[in-house]
């Protein structure tokens, strides 16, 4: 008897201004809601957004305003979040061979991603002076605590982090060759030993501007790399950046 | 009188081993199919024994594929190199098969070997490893040691190409500029490397074979005849496959 009586309290008025102050709830929800690239931020790692690769360029199917042409190379310093870009021979001799990059945004989209490796015959630092390893971490960035060890690090297979043509492969991305899709794989983390030593780790995030969770537009601006990246100074193992 | 009992004798000795005979057989079948314990394998019996020192040309190996929805995992396919011939995947646990065809478009090769966690020969007697050597076939005559093969690793595209997985059996050119002119026709296409790369595997059983991977298209075995349409995936390879303990590939 009780809950007919409620019922009847019902009123349409209660009805809107219930609804009122839902939409009201509902939109100061949406509000808090963080940025996607906030969330990104642990006070110690470096966040990259939306670094523009080469967006000039096309493969195929003539799409208006680019090239059809392979994309140009970039190369990325740690140390001071520079971009170099590898666009002629003169700009390979300059820097390809040298110790003043980090990370090659390689092949189609930039998305293939090769550490500074001298002795890898396809690594774009090949006969350089440079020598860096690469490991793939199945977890999240934030619970990567600690770099692997040096035996396994000299035991890696991982010459490149690119696409994954599978889940057993190394990549970073799944890409689907029917929507043309590029979406990262969760939970990969990727720890790197640099030349000088030092360890660091490096999650890729988007290769799509502004970082969206997900694309189904295929003319989604791209490429644009979010990324972020930890290096520990002091030369220990110690990788908890939260 | 006496004949017609012959007669009956005789066929009720028929019928009984006849009966005798099915009973076998389904039992042998049974025992095949659910073999759980890896000392229930039969090895198959290869008519002639394993075509040892003989090189061996399997063309045109066909595996089904969607170009509608290319990266949905395909069927695993699995190859025996003793009998020359698909083993169907009833039979991932046991040690008759020597290459699994996987991944992307089947063109991931791996080998069989039960302790491996990603093999689909996980949990059998296989006990296959494979590598991949930087050398056209007719230089690999050395049999590596067993430390250089891998019983985890998946051998597909190469870094030389588009979405490489370290060394592998073929380029990807993507947009058709690494090996083709960059036309419409010349993109997405897979060239196989049989100039400069070799697949070595020890079988499922402890062999080895050296593998030359030649194309992925049907009845065209040379780059030139291959385009973005050409029908695949025709898997055409050779291979030498010598015994256990060997250690050259030897042609006889």
């Amino acid at each position: 008897m009780k809950y007919t009586k409620y019922t009847c309290r019902f009123t349409k008025k209660t009805i809107t201004a219930a609804l009122l102050l839902l939409t009201v709830a509902f939109g100061s929800c949406k509000k808090d809601e963080p940025d996607p690239n906030e969330v990104l931020q642990d006070g110690k790692s470096v966040v990259i957004t939306d670094l523009a690769g080469d967006t000039q360029a096309a493969m195929g199917s003539g799409t208006p305003g680019k090239e059809v042409r392979p994309f140009y190379t970039f190369l990325f310093r740690f140390r001071d979040q520079k971009q170099i870009w590898i666009r002629n021979a003169a700009d390979s001799a300059q820097w390809l061979k040298t110790k003043d990059w980090d990370l090659a945004f390689t092949g189609p989209y930039n998305s293939e991603v090769y550490v500074n490796d001298k002795d890898y015959q396809y690594n774009p630092g090949f006969g350089g002076m440079a020598k860096s390893a690469v490991l793939l971490l199945e977890q999240s960035y934030d619970t990567v605590n600690q770099a692997p060890s040096d035996q396994t690090f000299n035991a890696s297979e991982v010459t490149k982090i690119g696409w994954a043509s599978s889940a057993a492969s190394n990549g970073w991305f799944f890409y689907s060759l029917n929507t043309h899709i590029m979406q990262a794989i969760p939970n990969r983390t990727y720890a790197i030993r640099l030349p000088d030593g030092k360890y660091a780790k490096l999650q890729l995030i988007n290769a799509y501007k502004g970082n969206p969770p997900s694309v189904t537009d295929l003319n989604w601006p791209a490429p644009y790399y979010t990324f972020k990246y930890y290096v520990q100074q002091d030369g220990s193992k110690n990788l908890q950046t939260k | 009188m006496d004949k017609s009992m012959t007669i009956n004798k005789n066929l009720l000795k028929w019928t009984s081993a006849c009966l005798v005979l099915g009973l076998l057989f389904i039992s042998c079948k049974k025992d095949e199919i659910i073999s759980p314990e890896p000392e229930k394998e039969i090895p198959v019996k290869t008519e002639g024994g394993t075509p040892y020192y003989k090189l061996q040309r399997i063309e045109n190996l066909v595996v089904e594929t969607d170009d509608a929805n290319p990266t949905v995992p395909p069927t695993a396919v699995l190859f025996s190199l003793e009998t020359k011939a698909i083993v169907p995947l009833l039979y991932a646990k046991t040690n008759r098969w020597d290459i699994c065809f996987n991944g992307l478009y089947n063109s991931f090769l791996s080998s069989n070997n039960g302790q491996s966690g990603t093999s689909l020969g996980a949990g059998s007697t296989g006990t296959g490893a494979i590598t991949i050597i930087q050398k056209p076939f007719d230089q690999v005559t050395d049999i590596p040691a067993d430390g250089t093969l891998s019983i985890t690793k998946t051998i597909g595209t190469d870094d030389e190409g588009d979405f490489g997985e370290g060394i592998g059996w073929y380029l990807y050119d993507f947009g058709g500029t690494k090996r083709g002119d960059g036309s419409y026709d010349k993109q997405h296409v897979a060239y196989a490397l049989p100039e400069k790369r070799t697949i070595v595997i020890r079988t499922a059983k402890g062999d080895y074979a050296k593998i030359k991977m030649i194309s992925c298209y049907k009845d065209a075995f040379t780059a030139d005849k291959w385009f973005r349409t050409t029908p695949h995936m025709y898997f055409t390879f050779e291979y030498v496959i010598v015994p256990k303990g060997s250690t050259k590939f030897e042609i006889k």
